[in-house]
């Protein structure tokens, strides 16, 4: 795995004389291929289903939270076989509330939203984006993807394991990930697969967008979205490490009884642990977790970022507002993201000097986010703006975006903190961010590059009908989440209704999750959308958005290798409008003359 | 809809000594945020109406000259910076730094968490905590392992399971540690909340407003709840009646007691109360302040729920000295 | 700017001065020194928390063995740039046979740590959960263990199936070579902080 030298032969194999008129059988082609488009496309479609498993599972969760102890409806059957229900009554069990919980945090976030803002868009855009024939390490590549879904699979197969799958919730806090039963094993052998898979496509990803530019493609040429992949590459690179180090600490834990994270003289259930020495700092896993998770929620955001960028630019018809400022902003995000992280463990009696300290990274992080909104929103003012569903959904990222940074800022401070910690206020913040926030330029991205991979151009009707009710049913969604949280109720709970204050908030509760019911719905026109314009939608010419960068030069679909001639840079990546030309772009790769 | 109209909208209520200093950060926080949300929501508006496709026949290539951002900048880093250091800060620092000395004669607990209840262990009168062992953890009687016969500190200890009488108007520390998982020890309408972390006891300070009761919160937090007529749906009757009870004594029309006053209306009376032409009930929650855990902890981790009892110091004084003369421990199941 | 495209090329690039496979290896050990670096600032936390099973626990390790094997390790080390000089001299089989003794130290590390260090203190009862010293002993050694085997199967291949690439393309094999050195030397340094921390200090 170390070796990504190993593969730079790339689609030439072992044999240093092309056979590039070799045309690869079916396999080659689709399944085991090492071209960064297909693997784009692949690590696109198995994340999108990941994210609607990820989605049904927490429809269950909100069916279970609106009406407690009632009967899952249609499959609350079929879920009892594995557990998750109960098999009289159907309804969801509370392991099951645990194991769905835990479950839908780390789809969500390592096998639907990175995989498809990075492996999937990063893979199929950014390449072409810099005007490469492919990534620096084809075959690694392939690895990378395989390595995914042999890390999503385990995630899944969990559900079968000996008391189902892993129930400590996404962050796995020992000493309750340490008891816990054996699904616990396989989400850490799954985490592990999954990071894996990460390292190698960051090595990938860097290396290609230093050595594979081309020719006159400057780094301050590059289209924002690249800028975007490079820092979350580095991210990646960095952070996911120490998360792996723990994962083998608890694994150790758990198969070998070390007692990293377990401290002497425990009692648990009706007895003493005997099986641990103790020693261990449960507190240790929590550094180290958060030290990769919350550059990993910069890792959610950044290539978001990067699309909204794209196609505010292509849509407002000029270039992106201070596009230097944005870029150093995302750099400098990246940095500070690695000194923020135990702002997520306030309450774990950490002294003030320390809390003071992630307080203060934390306020200074919040700055580059407001300069990056702030350039986003200014560049609007003068523009022409052309309200394509892409675009619908890269506006609407803006306040959407702009709610969850801002219930940030609350939590950033201790103090307030106190209150809000681990509340539903919690939930909602980053709800924002993630859902109709990044998932929101996910479909900002798929709606704006679908023309360029199939050479189709998804249904416009269907777009609204996808992105109004989508609008809605996010922000009934989360929205009272914010109101759950400050009047005090806590996440993570199979039903609120036993608590005082849950009483009082069980009718916020109720309206989210008809929000949820709505949102689930609005995903049907997207459904057929996709499929219908796969299959038979409209043909579209190469550059069917009028747009500037390098993957609107290329034939779409781009064949392998991906140009037909070699491209040329002139001009930076948003040259709209400008002032005494015909048209109203110049594309990167024509001199601004012509 | 009857549900909708008594949602809470904001923070609950507050009933210690240092919550509104949190309370007031988090107020001008969202005030902050509303205007930078609003001021920007507005100029986004504008811009998304009037620079549109059919408005405008060219975009502008230069870019605006945009001061106002700068300013708007710098005046969102200056604000933060202030509710760092002015508010956050310092109101954090009382919370962490300040125990109450011995001059302000604080009353001290333990509190040992465990799947899945809050196990609260008071010194008794002679003011000093028996030795604990997890040798000696019996599940049933004796969960936080204390040395019952081997320490004479131990004697008149009072330990008690999830019911946490304290008393108001006086300083109280609070050292939570956990027997097996991280839990979170929180009380949200005393704005306290501290991670419960086996192998370590940490130390949390508050102190309840003088003249407060468990009786009066009730009395403040009562609500009426509609009786469902027959055939409605009594869903949320059954919610609003949860551990409520009730404030008014209800007689049917043969002059019966149908429902007592204090006592928990629910599905039972739901005849007798119609019968009795009752269309609508005061009710109050039966332990008005809860301790929730904060920390997913397990299974039953929705249900650890614990009650805090605040009574005047002369009745808990009377309380304590009950308890530490009998067998000092009172555990529910 | 790059002047052409350079998707396969074994040539240094103009902005980073490596090929493609050096400068993939280079971040691929980034990312080590920060999974190693987690396991160090575990190692600190838990001495720090249990002074007193870290200061006796050492002395349960043989020094003599565990500096033996240092030494070999870094004999390794040397060998492997030999190696890869060798193919400047275009001398192939040198190289191979440089390759090869490295590939003998690596195992011969392999087998001194299983049988006379695992092995005998398996035999005492000692385990990763006898306490906390030697559950970091164990996993960091292991993880570092690992990494030599994964080190045995590269050097391994490049010694014997992997060379034929030598006849078509002597700079590439010479790339490959040299990227695998720079591996092998970065688990040789995780030893030579290995060894004084964990046996030493
Ligand atoms: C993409 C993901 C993402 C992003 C970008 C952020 C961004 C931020 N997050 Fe969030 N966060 C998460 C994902 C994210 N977070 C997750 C997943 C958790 C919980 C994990 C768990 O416990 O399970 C979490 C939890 C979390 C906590 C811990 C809370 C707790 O457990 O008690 C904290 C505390 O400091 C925090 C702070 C912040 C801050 C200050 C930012 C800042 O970077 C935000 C900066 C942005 C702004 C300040 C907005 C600027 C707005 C404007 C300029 C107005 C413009 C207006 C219009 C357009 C109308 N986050
Ligand atoms: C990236 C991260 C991410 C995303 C996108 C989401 C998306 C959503 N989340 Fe999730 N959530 C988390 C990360 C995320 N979540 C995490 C980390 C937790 C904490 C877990 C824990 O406690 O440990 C959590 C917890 C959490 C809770 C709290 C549970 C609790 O504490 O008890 C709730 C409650 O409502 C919730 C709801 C939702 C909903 C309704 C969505 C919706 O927005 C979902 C939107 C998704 C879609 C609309 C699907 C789109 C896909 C398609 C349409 C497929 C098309 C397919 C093809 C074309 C092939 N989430
Ligand atoms: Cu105890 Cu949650
Ligand atoms: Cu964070």
């Amino acid at each position: 795995m170390s070796h990504g030298h190993d593969h730079s032969h790339g689609s030439h194999g072992h044999d240093p004389h092309g056979h590039d008129h070799h045309e690869p059988g079916f396999l080659g082609k689709y399944v085991f291929s090492v071209d960064h488009k297909v693997i784009g496309i692949q690590y696109a479609v198995t994340s999108l289903v990941f994210l609607l498993v990820g989605f049904t599972m927490m429809l269950i969760m909100r069916w279970q939270l609106a009406r407690p102890d009632e009967a899952v409806p249609i499959i609350g059957g079929l879920l009892a076989r594995l557990g998750i229900t109960n098999a009289g009554t159907r309804s969801l069990l509370p392991e099951g509330y645990n194991m769905l919980g835990a479950m839908h945090g780390t789809i969500m976030v390592f096998l639907g939203v990175v995989p498809l803002a990075v492996g999937g868009f990063g893979n199929y855009v950014m390449p072409l984006q810099i005007g490469a024939k492919d990534m620096a390490f084809p075959k690694l590549n392939m690895m990378s993807y395989w390595v995914f879904l042999a890390g999503g699979i385990v995630m899944l197969a969990s559900f079968g394991a000996n008391g189902g799958a892993a129930q400590s919730g996404w962050t796995s806090y020992p000493p309750l990930s340490n008891i816990a039963l054996s699904g616990q094993t396989w989400w850490l052998v799954g985490m592990v697969l999954l990071i894996t898979s990460s390292l190698l496509g960051s090595v990938n990803f860097i290396t290609t967008i230093f050595h594979l530019r081309a020719k006159g493609m400057s780094l301050w040429k590059m289209p924002f979205f690249v800028w975007g992949q490079l820092v979350t590459a580095f991210l990646l690179l960095l952070a996911f490490p120490p998360l792996e180090a723990a994962g083998v600490l608890q694994l150790m834990d758990r198969v070998a009884d070390t007692s990293f994270f377990m401290p002497a003289g425990l009692y648990v259930g009706d007895k003493p642990v005997t099986s641990w020495t103790g020693g261990g700092n449960p507190l240790l896993w929590q550094h180290l977790f958060w030290f990769l998770a919350h550059p990993e929620v910069y890792v959610l955001i950044l290539p978001a970022m990067g699309i909204v960028g794209e196609v505010l630019a292509n849509n407002t018809r000029k270039p992106l507002w201070g596009y230097k400022t944005l870029v150093y902003s995302i750099i400098f995000l990246g940095f500070m993201s690695f000194i923020v992280w135990a702002h997520h463990m306030y309450m774990t009696g950490m002294g003030t000097a320390i809390s003071t300290f992630f307080q203060a990274t934390t306020m200074i992080i919040s700055i580059p986010s407001v300069i990056i909104l702030t350039c986003f929103i200014i560049s609007l003012y003068g523009a022409r703006i052309r309200y394509n569903t892409p675009m619908l959904f890269a506006i609407s990222f803006l306040p959407m975006f702009a709610i969850g940074g801002l219930t940030g800022l609350p939590l950033g401070l201790a103090a307030a903190d106190i209150h809000l910690h681990d509340t539903y206020y919690v939930i909602g913040h980053f709800h924002y961010v993630v859902a109709p926030g990044t998932i929101f330029a996910l479909f900002a991205g798929i709606y704006h590059w679908f023309p360029k991979a199939t050479g189709r151009r998804m249904n416009e009707f269907l777009g609204k009908l996808h992105f109004w009710p989508s609008l809605i049913g996010m922000n009934m969604i989360f929205g009272p989440m914010f109101f759950v949280g400050i009047a005090g109720v806590q996440r993570r709970l199979w039903t609120q209704v036993d608590y005082n204050l849950g009483q009082l908030t069980q009718s916020w509760v109720v309206f989210s999750s008809v929000g949820a019911a709505v949102l689930g719905l609005a995903q049907i026109p997207f459904i057929i959308n996709f499929f219908s314009t796969a299959l038979a939608g409209r043909k579209v010419t190469q550059n069917p958005w009028d747009a500037t960068t390098l993957e609107w030069a290329a034939p779409s679909p781009p064949p392998h290798g991906n140009f037909l001639t070699e491209p040329v840079v002139y001009c930076g990546p948003y040259e709209y409008s400008v002032p005494g030309k015909k048209s109203d772009f110049c594309p990167q790769c024509q001199p601004m003359e012509a | 809809m009857s549900l909708l109209a008594q949602t809470t909208w904001w923070l609950p209520p507050d009933f210690s000594e240092h919550g509104w200093q949190i309370d007031r950060l988090i107020n001008w926080l969202h005030y902050f945020m509303a205007v930078l949300f609003v001021g920007w929501g507005v100029f986004l508006a504008y811009c998304m109406t009037r620079f549109t496709w059919k408005r405008v026949s060219m975009a502008h290539y230069t870019p605006v000259k945009a001061k106002a951002s700068k300013v708007i900048e710098v005046a969102v880093i200056i604000f933060e910076v202030i509710l760092l250091v002015v508010f956050s800060m310092p109101v954090l620092a009382k919370y962490k730094n300040e125990p109450p000395t011995p001059a302000d004669n604080p009353f001290e607990v333990h509190v040992v968490a465990q799947q899945f209840a809050w196990n609260i262990h008071y010194p008794g009168p002679d003011g000093i905590f028996g030795k604990r062992d997890i040798k000696f953890v019996k599940d049933a009687t004796n969960p936080i392992g204390l040395d019952r016969d081997g320490d004479p500190n131990a004697k008149d200890d009072i330990v008690s399971n999830n019911q946490m009488p304290l008393p108001a108007g006086r300083h109280i520390i609070v050292k939570v540690t956990s027997k097996d998982v991280i839990h979170s020890f929180n009380i949200p309408m005393l704005r306290v909340k501290q991670d419960a972390v086996p192998g370590i006891e940490i130390p949390v300070w508050f102190k309840v407003k003088e003249g407060t009761t468990s009786d009066a919160i009730r009395e403040q937090m009562a609500r009426t709840v509609v009786v469902p007529a027959a055939g409605e749906s009594t869903t949320a009757y059954e919610l609003w009646c949860r551990n409520n009870l009730t404030f008014d004594e209800v007689k049917g029309a043969d002059g019966q007691v149908v429902l007592k006053k204090g006592a928990e209306p629910g599905k039972d009376h739901l005849e007798a109360l119609r019968a009795a032409g009752v269309k609508e009930l005061r009710v109050g929650p039966r332990d008005p302040v809860e301790i929730h855990c904060t920390q997913l902890c397990g299974l039953t981790h929705y249900k650890m729920r614990g009650q805090v009892l605040i009574q005047s110091q002369a009745d808990f004084d009377k309380w304590y000295e009950e308890k530490a003369k009998g067998t000092g421990d009172f555990i529910e199941d | 700017m790059s002047h052409e495209l350079l998707p396969y090329t074994v040539k240094p690039h103009p902005i980073t001065a490596m090929y493609s496979g050096k400068l993939g290896t280079w971040l691929f050990l980034a990312s080590e020194v920060m999974l190693f670096g987690a396991l160090f600032s575990t190692y600190i936390l838990l001495r720090v928390a249990n002074p007193v099973a870290f200061s006796h626990a050492n002395t349960h390790l043989n020094i003599t063995v565990g500096a033996i094997n240092t030494f070999v390790l870094i004999i390794s080390s040397v060998t492997m740039v030999m190696a890869w000089a060798a193919l400047h001299e275009k001398n192939l089989g040198k190289c191979r046979m440089l390759l090869g003794v490295t590939l003998a130290c690596a195992l011969f590390f392999l087998v001194v740590k299983l049988v006379f260090e695992y092995k005998v203190k398996w035999d005492h009862g000692t385990f990763p959960s006898t306490n906390p010293f030697f559950a970091i002993y164990f996993t960091m050694t292991g993880l570092h263990a690992l990494h030599i085997i994964g080190g045995i199967v590269v050097i391994g291949y490049f010694l014997g199936p992997g060379s034929k690439l030598y006849a078509t393309n002597p700079e590439y094999y010479a790339n490959r070579i040299e990227c695998t050195g720079l591996y092998w030397h970065f688990v040789d340094i995780v030893w030579i902080f290995l060894f004084p921390v964990l046996y030493l200090l």
